[in-house]
């Protein structure tokens, strides 16, 4: 099996790779889901802080308010940026023959998706921010389901491409929840010393 | 005539087949049976409404009459959004139509079913039980009539499986949240015999810390329940002196 990255007509001759034996690289290209647009992961990104802005409301104080909206964007997408490169590099590193954008991919939808539960929770977290004083609790719960519809995507997503089993990318859940509640804690200290 | 018709044919359709409202293009049956679906739910709750009000009478009577349709379509406007959302996470891929209208079908038939079940709820309040007993029977009304409603929008909804299941419970938390909420923001629907009537008390506390004060109550232990007025909504400086 052979293929071709450039162009046929004229030129120079073209590249022409051949995959290692026992790698299924055709099978798995074909499976490589759309890696999101740019745009589409601005508005997951809307999302998060639209959901942060709603619960944000009810903190006591500019200060506190401000932390805790932010805190949905810079606890996820922060971990998603520093932890991605992870799972990019250990897919590369353990599942050669899987192409390099489904890792990315995967990624990119699980941001869509914790964008879209989000800001689909959004108007429920200002229901109970506006009724109740129950802000801080309303955003700890919406944050972690967020963060739960983010990995659950990502991993389906990684699944259904690679049509492996889990493995490693549990340790990278593991480790993505660790780093996303050491910055939720970072980010949202000042809300929490304001906070009764 | 003819709409009277309509209405008794969409009332006979959500108590006997309501998945059959929900067949189709949902727009087009939105666009079709919303309204009605819509009327019916307010006509009912309120009847059902009027009915609460009995307990303490004269113009809480009509207070409950206004509340209680309230009660019903607050949970669906907040938690569309979110129950739309949950569904495309676990795989079930609804859009609003869909939502909107299962959503509409169940919240009529709950409501249907608590206003033809209001009688026996006057009977016992015609009774002259206490107030506590007043209480605990509507809010075992409404958390049945919820049931049914929900269990019908989830029956509406598409999908199968581990997805849908995992989707229907989130939603169910969802609205069961807001519906709780929503009561104890509207309340008081059944106003102490000798309390001042209002139309609404205002903002305070929360629904959850009052059911554990409730319990803590019900076990003996009467420490009493700080309710300050909490949330956007509230007045803090009402409680100054």
């Amino acid at each position: 099996m052979t293929q071709t990255l450039s162009p046929t007509h004229g030129g120079p001759q073209p590249i022409v790779t051949v995959p290692p034996p026992g790698r299924q690289t055709e099978a798995n290209l074909l499976n490589v889901p759309q890696v999101p647009s740019v745009s589409s992961s601005l508005l997951a990104v809307g999302g998060l802080a639209l959901f942060g802005a709603c619960t944000a409301l009810g903190a006591p104080g500019f200060t506190a308010a401000t932390h805790a909206a932010l805190v949905p964007v810079a606890g996820l997408v922060g971990a998603m940026v520093l932890t991605g490169p992870a799972l990019v590099a250990g897919h590369l590193f353990l599942r050669p023959n899987i192409a390099t954008e489904v890792p990315v991919a995967a990624l990119g939808l699980g941001l869509g998706a914790a964008g879209s539960v989000a800001a689909g929770i959004a108007p429920l977290a200002l229901f109970l921010v506006a009724t109740t004083g129950l802000w801080l609790s309303v955003l700890s719960l919406g944050f972690a389901l967020t963060g739960l519809a983010c990995a659950a995507v990502t991993l389906q997503a990684l699944a259904h491409a690679t049509g492996e089993r889990p493995g490693f990318v549990f340790v990278w859940v593991f480790l993505a929840a660790l780093v996303s509640i050491r910055l939720t804690i970072a980010v949202g200290s000042a809300a929490l010393e304001v906070a009764p | 005539m003819t709409a009277s018709i309509g209405a008794l044919d969409t009332c006979a359709r959500l108590l006997r087949e309501p998945v059959s409202l929900g067949r189709g293009d949902p727009r087009v049956s939105l666009e079709k049976y919303g309204p009605l679906l819509l009327a019916v739910a307010v006509v009912s709750a309120a009847v059902f409404g009027g009915v609460v009000g009995t307990y303490r009478g004269g113009v809480q009577l009509v207070f409950a009459a206004v509340k209680l349709p309230l009660l019903w379509l607050i949970p669906i406007l907040v938690t569309l959004p979110a129950v739309r959302a949950l569904h495309r996470v676990c795989g079930v891929d609804v859009d609003y139509g869909q939502v909107a209208l299962a959503a509409l079908v169940g919240t009529a038939r709950a409501a249907l079913v608590l206003a033809v079940a209001s009688p026996a709820l006057w009977l016992l309040y015609s009774l002259h039980v206490g107030y506590h007993v007043a209480v605990l029977a509507l809010c075992g009304s409404l958390v049945a009539a919820g049931g049914v409603g929900l269990h019908t929008t989830a029956r509406i909804l598409p999908g199968s499986g581990a997805g849908k299941a995992v989707a229907n419970m989130l939603a169910v938390a969802a609205v069961g949240v807001v519906f709780a909420q929503s009561g104890w923001v509207l309340r008081p629907f059944i106003a102490r015999p000798r309390a001042e009537v209002s139309f609404m008390r205002t903002v305070e506390s929360d629904v959850f810390s009052s059911v554990a004060a409730s319990w803590r109550s019900a076990r003996g232990d009467y420490t009493g329940w700080d309710a300050r007025r909490q949330g956007l909504l509230a007045n803090p400086e009402a409680d100054s002196p």
